[in-house]
């Protein structure tokens, strides 16, 4: 918000201008980077685990296909396995090689190893909240946009929000079973600081044009969540720490050197066809 | 506490001895000197015995005095600029003596000539510190061709900015908030205007300006790097005057007179920036723009009263439309009365009022918005006593009682019409201080200044007290328990005895000089970014943030050369260790965070470097270079491993030039040139995806560990008096033409990292970019129009 004010005085005063620069930059080790999550529904559960690259070297993330995963919840241990379909999209992706569902008040332990090197995460799985409804508005606002025409619905979301308790969520929205965001760097997330116990409608991200099928989940998430999503979102929209605080890494729940996080959580989610 | 009674011990010795000494039969000469044109007091004038060989100066009110065996004296009295007045006095029995100067200027047109070798800055004790005159700053080519105050200071060796657009200014290696910038002894909690652009001194107004970098005398205190003291104008008290300018940014006028001939006079000088005016046609509902209002009326009771009232008044408003926005604001108040006890005591008693406050409403209706109001007020009582004992010690006793009120955010944030108040409580301190101060000429060779001062600071009731457990370093502390505390008592209580020195040593036609200062700081300004910004918070010591403490060592050698001391050098080292600096937990929220002491944890801190000057001042041709080397550091628990690293302001090399040339009677010629290293930045090594996002992260866990390109810029003005020569003008005026930047260089403000897409499947290719964002990438031309009638 800092960096828009001063980008505007800039813009209407003189000329400001933005360019790509090339760093000199060190080179540094990969690291283990692990992203989990056990959910309350019933399916296969996954866990991806990857090396990290520099940053400016040529190529993918690359994925680690030979590591030995597992979770448990204390009483049940669940096996999981590489990429069983052989999905390209699947690389370095494990899947629990049965089904479960994971149970609200029960704490989830993760183990990874690779390379004969142990890394464990643990992560509580929180109750969350109902979504009551979701309904449809016109946003005027949107009718002049003349890159995305016919997308001027709005989808609102309305909930009760427990004030009794210290509730942290993460959202996602599909349009048609895709992933939306305003913005590619965008993370939806909340603590309920500033949530009421009504929510009475707030906007979802993206518009949606008639006939389009929006589907909004909400996951809860643990108090280390959140500050791992904070510290995500702080990095994607930092300036460099001009105006936003100095980038730093990523905190992580999982121990042993990864990076990365292992999150348990409850997800509920509703869907609803733009009409006239 | 024992080195601390010997010093006293000592200090009162040496002014008993001096006691005794003055036992014999002396008089006293005492006086203010003056502008002849305007009345306004000549801060700083000097006062020579040519008998004796001595001299005194005027203190800041234009007040000197001065003690001598009774006899007949040839007196000179000078000020930079002004011609010399000889006075032949027969000095038998107490005399007071004002005296008004004439300026050289009036009858030579704006070329400044100084007949006599003035060489205060060879002669006088203090040292590191940094004086301009309002003339010279007019002459620096200017931003958008407007004069400014601060930006002009930072053409001064170990005074620099970390970026164009961020507010305030870095001295020796020290952060924004370790400087107290002073307007007419009243404490400016934010001095910038338009994001740092422009400071909150109106050009018109400031008559004299003062940064004491190092040697800090004991009557200053509160703050570990550096101490800005500028005095307003009173306001002619010959005739009435109007001045003002039409620039590219803003406008200024300015309105002085006589109230009482002699007696009584008044300034009002305001300013209205109108870029939201001109802008209007690309900016909608958007509006941005600042305005102030510096006034200033005093009355001569008789010859040993004198009442001073000044105020500031000045705002900042930004908005995007009528609801949405934010703005922010300095408010300050003085009422000064000085009063003589006899000729060689002088005294002022100063009440202060200081507020700064800013303000952020977002929210298209009543139903969804979020306000939030933070607010610093603080009132301060400062007596201070001037005692010109003799030729040889001239003493300042006083004291400084401030009380804090820290109010850090009343916010209300409403969705769908339901409430929720977010407001913090208050937090109260006071800080006191005495201090006493001495400087003392020991011999043609020796002067000596030397002081203590004696500060403590409460952070009281009512609020709430937190205890935090450290958990690990370096992040954030956990809460243990929150008491309420419903009266004024005291919850935390610091104190320090702050030792100052400082030595003056003349070696042949130049002089040594060295300085002690140690400084205690009890509030903090708590800022989590590179360049502050307004919404920067004050915040006090309290159980958990303790003071900062700052040692500074000063080692200087000063040298005048060519004819009327044409030439000034001087080469300064200096080392400052810093205890107790405040820095921020890993991911630490500084907005509105009821726990916010738990967030913040202290580190060591260090700076040191050389600051080479070499000035002309006096033929056609003048100017300066600056060059300073430097390094600022931090050590903190739990951070870049525990090893030392860079602040955001360390700047290895600043280089400044300022050249000004007379080309005709009428027209002259500026530039200054100004290069700077890059700022260090935390800058990633790797990059992982996760969840469809690719995050940069540094492998090293460093904390600034990379620097941005450096800063270098060449700015040209020209200022022309219009009119015909030999032809005298009914006003007084000029046209400034100015070029910022005027080869366009893009220097960067800041570099951040993002990926060259958006969201990526796992296995597709994405690279990660670092961009550099200049706020200035062209030449900017500016002109702008001033007069005086």
């Amino acid at each position: 918000m800092k960096k828009y004010i001063i980008a505007i005085i800039a813009i209407v005063v003189f000329t400001a201008c933005e360019e790509t620069v090339q760093l000199d930059l060190k080179e540094s080790e990969s690291v283990v980077i692990i992203d989990g999550l056990v959910s309350d529904q019933f399916k296969n559960q996954y866990v991806k685990v990857s090396r990290s690259i520099d940053f400016y070297a040529e190529g993918t993330s690359k994925a680690i296909t030979n590591a030995t995963v597992s979770v448990t919840d204390g009483a049940t241990t669940y096996n999981y396995i590489h990429n069983p379909t052989l999905d390209s999209d699947n690389d370095g992706v494990y899947f629990s090689t049965v089904p479960f569902s994971g149970e609200v008040g029960k704490t989830y332990q993760l183990t990874v190893q690779v390379d004969g090197t142990n890394y464990t995460a643990e992560d509580n799985l929180y109750p969350v909240t109902a979504i009551d409804s979701l309904t449809v508005i016109v946003n005027e606002d949107e009718f002049d946009e003349p890159e995305r025409k016919n997308y001027f619905y709005e989808i609102l979301f309305y909930a009760h929000e427990p004030q009794e308790t210290k509730d942290f969520y993460l959202f996602k929205f599909y349009r048609n079973d895709t992933l939306v965001l305003d913005s590619p760097t965008d993370i939806y997330f909340s603590n309920d600081d500033l949530l009421a116990e009504e929510i009475n409608g707030i906007p979802t991200a993206s518009f949606y044009k008639l006939g389009d099928i929006g589907k909004v989940e909400m996951y809860s998430i643990s108090n280390a969540g959140f500050i791992y999503y904070n510290d995500l979102i702080n990095l994607l929209q930092s300036d460099g720490g001009m105006f936003g605080s100095p980038p730093v890494n990523p905190r992580t729940n999982i121990e042993g050197g990864a990076l990365g996080f292992f999150q348990a959580s409850s997800v509920v989610s509703e869907s609803i066809k733009v009409e006239e | 506490m024992d080195s601390g009674r010997q010093l006293i011990f000592i200090f009162l010795l040496s002014i008993f001895s001096v006691s005794i000494l003055s036992a014999q039969e002396k008089v006293t000469l005492s006086g203010y000197i003056k502008n002849e044109a305007d009345g306004e007091a000549l801060i700083g004038a000097t006062v020579f015995i040519e008998e004796l060989g001595t001299g005194t100066a005027a203190n800041i009110y234009g007040f000197y005095s001065i003690t001598l065996p009774s006899g007949t004296y040839t007196i000179q009295y000078r000020y930079v600029s002004f011609s010399t007045q000889v006075k032949t006095i027969e000095l038998i029995e107490n005399q007071r003596l004002d005296v008004e100067l004439v300026t050289e200027s009036k009858q030579l047109d704006e070329i400044v000539v100084t007949s006599e070798a003035l060489d205060a800055n060879v002669s006088d004790v203090e040292m590191s510190v940094e004086k301009l005159d309002i003339k010279t700053i007019e002459k620096i080519p200017a931003f958008l061709g407007e004069v400014d105050v601060l930006k002009s200071i930072q053409l001064l060796p170990g005074v620099s900015s970390v970026g164009e657009g961020s507010s305030g200014f870095n001295v020796r290696g020290g952060s924004v908030g370790q400087n107290l910038v002073l307007l007419d002894d009243a404490p400016v909690y934010n001095s910038s205007h338009l994001f740092g652009f422009f400071s909150v001194f109106n050009p018109d107004a400031v008559k004299d300006i003062k940064l004491i970098k190092g040697g800090i005398p004991a009557n200053y205190g509160g703050r570990l790097s550096s101490i800005l003291d500028v005095r307003m104008k009173e306001g002619n008290s010959k005739e009435r005057s109007i001045s003002g300018g039409i620039g590219t940014v803003f406008s200024r006028l300015a309105v002085q007179g006589p109230l009482k001939k002699d007696k009584s006079s008044f300034f009002v000088a305001g300013r209205r920036s109108y870029i939201d005016i001109l802008a209007k046609p690309f900016t909608n509902d958007a509006t941005l723009f600042f305005y102030d209002l510096t006034t200033k009326v005093n009355y001569d009771f008789n010859d040993n009263n004198k009442l001073y009232l000044s105020g500031y008044f000045g705002r900042d408003v930004f908005r995007f439309d009528e609801r949405q926005g934010f703005d922010w604001g300095n408010v300050t108040g003085t009422l000064r009365w000085n009063h003589l006890f006899n000729d060689r005591l002088f005294s002022n008693f100063a009440f202060i009022v200081s507020s700064f406050d800013y303000g952020f409403s977002f929210g298209e209706n009543d139903l969804d918005k979020f306000d939030w109001n933070s607010r610093i007020v603080t009132y301060t009582f400062k007596p201070y006593f001037n005692y010109f004992l003799n030729t040889n010690n001239e003493l300042l006793i006083g004291g400084e009682a401030t009380y804090y009120k820290f109010r850090p955010a009343e916010a209300v944030g409403v969705s769908d019409g339901q409430v929720s108040d977010i407001s913090l409580d208050n937090k109260f301190a006071l800080e006191s201080a005495v201090y006493i101060d001495n400087t003392q000429k020991l011999s043609d060779k020796i002067t000596l200044r030397y002081g203590l001062r004696f500060s403590s600071f409460q952070y009281m009731g009512p609020g709430n007290v937190y205890e935090f457990q450290a958990t690990s370093p370096g992040e954030r502390k956990e809460l243990i328990s929150a008491n309420k505390v419903n009266g004024r008592e005291s919850i935390k209580t610091y104190y320090n005895l702050e030792p100052r020195a400082s030595l003056r040593y003349k070696v042949g036609n130049g002089s040594v000089k060295a300085s002690y200062t140690r400084t205690a700081q009890y509030i903090h300004l708590v800022s989590n970014t590179a360049a502050p910004t307004p919404i920067d918070l004050w915040t006090p010591s309290t159980n958990n943030v303790e003071p900062q403490l700052g040692d500074q060592y000063a080692l200087g050698y000063f040298r005048n050369f060519g004819g009327g001391n044409s030439f000034e050098t001087s080469i300064e080292g200096y080392y400052r260790d810093n205890k107790k600096q405040v820095e921020y937990v890993r991911g630490a929220d500084i907005f509105i965070n009821e726990y916010l002491e738990g967030d913040l944890i202290s580190g060591d801190g260090r700076a040191y470097g050389v600051e080479f000057s070499i000035k002309k001042n006096a033929g056609n041709l003048n100017g300066w270079i600056s060059y300073t080397l430097g390094r600022s550091e931090l050590k903190t628990d739990g951070i870049n491993n525990n090893e030392w690293y860079p602040t955001r302001y360390d700047q290895t090399h600043n280089l400044k030039l300022f050249g000004e040339y007379q080309l005709t009677k009428r027209t002259s010629l500026s530039a200054n040139f100004t290069y700077i290293t890059g700022a260090p930045i935390t800058a990633p090594t790797s990059r992982f995806t996760i969840q469809g996002v690719t995050i940069p992260y540094d492998y090293f866990n460093q904390r600034n560990n990379l620097r941005i390109p450096a800063t270098h810029r060449l700015d040209i003005g020209l200022k022309w008096l219009p009119g015909k020569p030999g032809k005298e003008r009914r006003v007084d005026d000029y046209f400034v033409f100015s070029v910022y930047n005027i080869y366009g260089n893009k220097n960067p403000f800041s570099i951040f990292f993002s990926q060259d897409q958006g969201r990526v499947v796992m296995g597709d290719q994405v690279n990660t970019l670092a961009n550099q964002f200049s706020i200035i990438g062209a030449p900017v031309p500016a002109i702008s129009y001033n007069f005086v009638f």
